[in-house]
């Protein structure tokens, strides 16, 4: 990629594909709908001065917006450029066959679903806004709500309030979004992580595979259409044809229920000895179950103390079966259906760390969720999370994710390696976190297996820890891609 | 037995009864998913995967000199034992769904009950060669099903044990274990190691064995007649029997080496011309294909492919498929159950099937994810119209992902009727259920037995 394609970018690129804005820790979700007689256009006109760029990160608040189909469909793109969408996100996270890649089943399928449920108002568009402090989100809030009404949008629930929670946790008291990819040109490209191609985020760069991937284009002849890039080739050479989707990026939105008091009393009754719970053993099971401790300590560095090493407690630079960097092929230290070692399984899988790790990186994420709802327990200390009990407030995790390809980037991740019970040759392991636990016929995926030697420990009738409550998918155009859409 | 084959019929269909057959298909598909007692196959001890699909008529196959294919009809299986014990079954067993299913086919000889020989006859005469790989050589449908009662049976027993055990050494709990096993009346059998009987062996790796014996034998006689050549010690009969087995050798070679050449320069030529393509599927198709996956653990896929119409590249599908067959017991494919491919000559079509671990985006993408994995593709359907062009047969190809997934879902045919004996089991979960087995018995190091541990 050439130096003028990195300056293009950062200009072109909406600001959250550089950084989820850990300086602004107040965060405002809103899920808006387009009403058969609203000019979605018009309230594009309004909003896209405000959306800011990679260029303006920095910017003392933050807008960034995303649209699906529906709402591209609305906006009037035209027939040809809808078409060159993928096909996940024109079925729609809510489509049948999408939730049987999801494991949207049973209590977690669209029909149970806050927002984004079939028979629901269709979900068109996205708006984050970004503060530094909750008042100024407040203002934000209602200074745009003023103007998508007087365009005649409408909301689809109510705005989902975010703030971080302490020391970056997320709800059941572990730190989070350590592990992210290093993707070239967005991020600083280090020698201890190989990162993975542009393309596996944004399109209209070569992916993990060295090809372009789909990019929905605009004819030549479209009026406006010389507001977008230029479509070019796999050799960089531009095209007659304008391409909307050029740094654009598709983003996976899913609201997921926590239930906190659960997760606790469970661990608490199973770790209990004579009937007398044992705090200890409780977070060890916890922390064996995610793969790190409460502070961010991955178990690969230390695999018994429960460690708040400040060195450590980001590190993310190992791997599972390395002679150095590892010496855990047997899942001794983070064991094999943990949490992190199945979101991201590194040298892990197929006894060949070579092909694990090629694997491993068609199918990496970058990630920009935040939790919702308030903590219950400010500090989020497990031994209090537990005591506290369950106080029946909605919260959990927005989890949003961006990249290229839906279907092999996260359905994959979501389908083979976070609800499949035979991950890495497991028989009865989906994720004991986030994963679907049920039990159905011969079908069993409601076990964690902790590897000891010589013999595993075995949890089984593991409950449902996270909750699907909402979601879709959605394309986050670039700059430009935007401005057409304000002229249409 | 512990032998698995592959049954592959293949019947035209009455083009009027089209519509019942895909009515019947239905319903039967319908009871498998409902795993009604009366569904397909729920009879059979013997039938590891099962399928029907209707293939429908093509007016445009492209690039090919037969313009028209009819309605057709699929049949594959994998099955313990002999193709024809399994129709046989299948007469025996089923022929009222035998009837109701093969009555819309033309020439259908009918009833099984009143005709059953004739009608097995009839069914014995639809039969394809195929070339087979099964993912679980030597594992009998009984066999896979005992050791999956014995594991989870020693998994309930050290669920409840587990701390009782955690203390011993990893000898000790081997020893425990074996001790539950032979306490229970039903499990008895897991303290004998499985054995493979002679016919199995053969009937599995006999293909194989005949291989490596013809070229092994010719090898040594082309070495032997060199020796002679320079050391004269050979009398006349055995001179004469080493010039024909050298000679045998000398021409398998001269003959792979010309078609390695050939195929090259086709594909040299290839490259210089545009290709023949087919014309690529809808999202609204393969919605619509993918709408009919919703198993947690396996699934399954079906292609018709259609060979480049060039001589040389159906002589190498015809080598590379008969080379798979012989093959096939020595590889191992970890996702992949069973998988069959064969040959329709007259339309020069490759059709292939496969059950498999996941689901078929996942499937699909675990063939291109590593570049080892990719040279066998491309050796494999490089020859198949609208795969992407290989580089000496092993380059390029499916390293270009967008034109072998486009080729892959035009290629792909809606499965009318799937039918999986274990369908909660992974290919490494068999696996690793024989290792179980064959782990009760004799003895075992600490580490042997700490790693035999490792497998619950």
């Amino acid at each position: 990629m050439s130096t003028s394609n990195l300056i293009d970018m950062s200009e072109d690129i909406q600001g959250i594909l550089t950084g989820g804005y850990k300086r602004l820790p107040h965060a405002k979700y809103i899920l808006l709908h387009f009403p058969e007689n609203s000019q979605p256009v018009d309230i594009m006109k309004v909003l896209v001065p405000d959306v800011t760029s990679s260029k303006n990160w920095s910017d003392p608040q933050a807008v960034n917006l995303a649209l699906t189909y529906s709402g591209l469909k609305k906006m009037g793109l035209p027939a040809t450029t809808l078409d060159g969408f993928s096909r996940p996100f024109k079925e729609g996270m809510n489509d049948p066959h999408r939730s049987y890649m999801l494991g949207d089943f049973r209590e977690n399928a669209p029909e149970y679903w806050d927002f984004g449920a079939p028979d629901g108002k269709s979900i068109d568009l996205l708006l984050i806004l970004f503060a530094s402090q909750p008042e100024a989100a407040e203002k934000m809030l209602t200074d745009y709500q003023k103007k998508w009404e007087s365009k005649g949008v409408e909301k689809v629930s109510e705005p989902i309030d975010s703030h971080f929670l302490v020391g970056e946790k997320e709800h059941f008291g572990f730190r989070d979004g350590i592990a992210q990819p290093i993707v070239k040109g967005l991020g600083k490209v280090n020698d201890k992580t190989t990162p993975i191609e542009t393309g596996e985020v944004l399109l209209g760069y070569k992916d993990q595979y060295g090809e372009l991937p789909r990019n929905p284009e605009v004819r030549a002849d479209v009026e406006n259409s010389n507001l977008l890039p230029r479509a070019i080739d796999i050799d960089g050479k531009e095209q007659p044809d304008y391409a909307f989707g050029s740094n654009g990026t598709y983003l996976i939105f899913r609201k997921l229920f926590q239930d906190v008091h659960k997760f606790w009393h469970f661990l608490a009754h199973k770790t209990a000895v004579n009937g007398e719970t044992n705090e200890e053993m409780m977070i060890r099971m916890a922390s064996k179950m995610m793969g790190r401790w409460p502070s961010g300590v991955p178990l690969s560095k230390e695999p018994d103390k429960n460690s708040d090493d400040p060195d450590l407690t980001h590190f993310d630079d190992f791997l599972y079966v390395h002679e150095t960097h590892g010496q855990d092929k047997y899942g001794y230290k983070t064991p094999i259906g943990s949490h992190i070692r199945r979101t991201n399984p590194r040298d892990t899988l197929r006894n060949d760390p070579v092909e694990s790790l090629e694997i491993s990186q068609k199918h990496r994420l970058l990630r920009r969720g935040r939790p919702y709802g308030p903590a219950l327990v400010d500090d989020l200390d497990p031994r209090k999370l537990l005591k506290k009990g369950d106080d029946g407030v909605d919260r959990g995790l927005l989890f949003i994710s961006l990249c290229g390809d839906i279907n092999r980037q996260f359905e994959f991740t979501q389908r083979d390696w976070v609800n499949s019970p035979k991950f890495d040759d497991l028989y009865e392991d989906a994720d004991p976190v986030i994963g679907n636990h049920y039990q159905e016929g011969e079908t069993k995926t409601d076990t964690f297996t902790q590897q000891q030697c010589p013999m595993r420990k075995r949890v089984s009738n593991l409950p449902q820890f996270v909750l699907m409550k909402g979601g879709a998918y959605f394309f986050m155009p670039g700059m430009r891609a935007l401005k057409y859409l304000a002229s249409l | 037995m512990a032998f698995h084959k592959g049954v592959t019929l293949l019947t035209e269909v009455n083009p009027d009864q089209l519509e019942n057959l895909e009515k019947v298909l239905k319903e039967y598909n319908n009871q498998i998913e409902a795993e009604s007692p009366n569904a397909p196959f729920s009879q059979f001890d013997h039938v590891h995967f099962a399928r029907w699909v209707i293939l429908y008529e093509r007016q445009d196959v492209p690039c090919n000199s037969d313009d028209y294919t009819p309605h057709t009809l699929l049949y594959t299986a994998s099955v313990d034992g002999y193709e024809k014990d399994h129709l046989a079954h299948f007469v025996e067993q089923w022929p009222e769904g035998l009837d109701r299913i093969y009555g819309c086919c033309l020439d259908y000889p009918g009833s099984a009950k009143d005709h059953g020989p004739e009608v097995f006859r009839w069914l014995d005469k639809q039969r394809l060669k195929s070339t087979f790989y099964s993912g679980m050589v030597g594992l009998s449908l009984d066999q896979l099903r005992q050791e999956d009662t014995l594991h989870q049976r020693i998994q309930a027993y050290l669920d409840e044990s587990q701390e009782g055990l955690r203390a011993l050494t990893a000898i000790q709990v081997r020893n425990n274990i074996q001790d539950f096993v032979k306490s229970q009346t039903d499990l008895k059998w897991a303290l004998s190691p499985a054995k493979m009987d002679w016919t199995s062996r053969w009937q599995t790796y006999g293909p194989l064995y005949r291989l490596i014996g013809v070229l092994g034998l010719s090898a040594l006689c082309l070495i032997a007649w060199i020796v002679n050549c320079f050391t004269p010690f050979m009398p006349i009969w055995l001179y004469a029997f080493t010039s024909v087995g050298g000679a045998i050798f000398l021409f398998v070679v001269l003959f792979l080496v010309l078609l390695f050449l050939s195929m090259r320069l086709d594909e040299i030529k290839e490259k210089k011309q545009s290709t023949c393509e087919r014309p690529p599927r809808s999202d609204e198709e393969i919605a619509e294909i993918l709408g009919a996956e919703h198993a947690v653990v396996q699934t399954h896929y079906t292609a018709v492919e259609f060979t480049k119409n060039r001589m040389i590249r159906y002589i190498w599908q015809t080598v590379i498929l008969w080379v798979v067959t012989r093959l096939s017991p020595t590889i191992f494919v970890p996702t992949v159950h069973a998988a069959r491919w064969f040959q329709i000559p007259s339309k020069k079509q490759v059709i292939f099937v496969s059950n498999f671990d996941g689901d078929s985006e996942s499937y699909l993408h675990a063939f291109i994810d590593i570049s080892a994995i990719v040279r066998s593709m491309n050796l494999m359907y490089g020859s198949t119209v609208g795969f992407p062009t290989t580089r000496w047969l092993i380059r390029e190809g499916a390293n270009s992902r967008q034109g072998y997934m486009k080729v892959t879902r035009v290629a792909q045919a809606k499965t009318n009727v799937w039918f999986c004996a274990i369908p909660h089991l992974s290919v490494e979960n068999k696996k690793n259920n024989k290792m179980v087995r064959a782990g009760l018995s004799g003895t075992m190091s600490e580490q042997e037995a700490q790693a035999w541990l490792r497998r619950f």
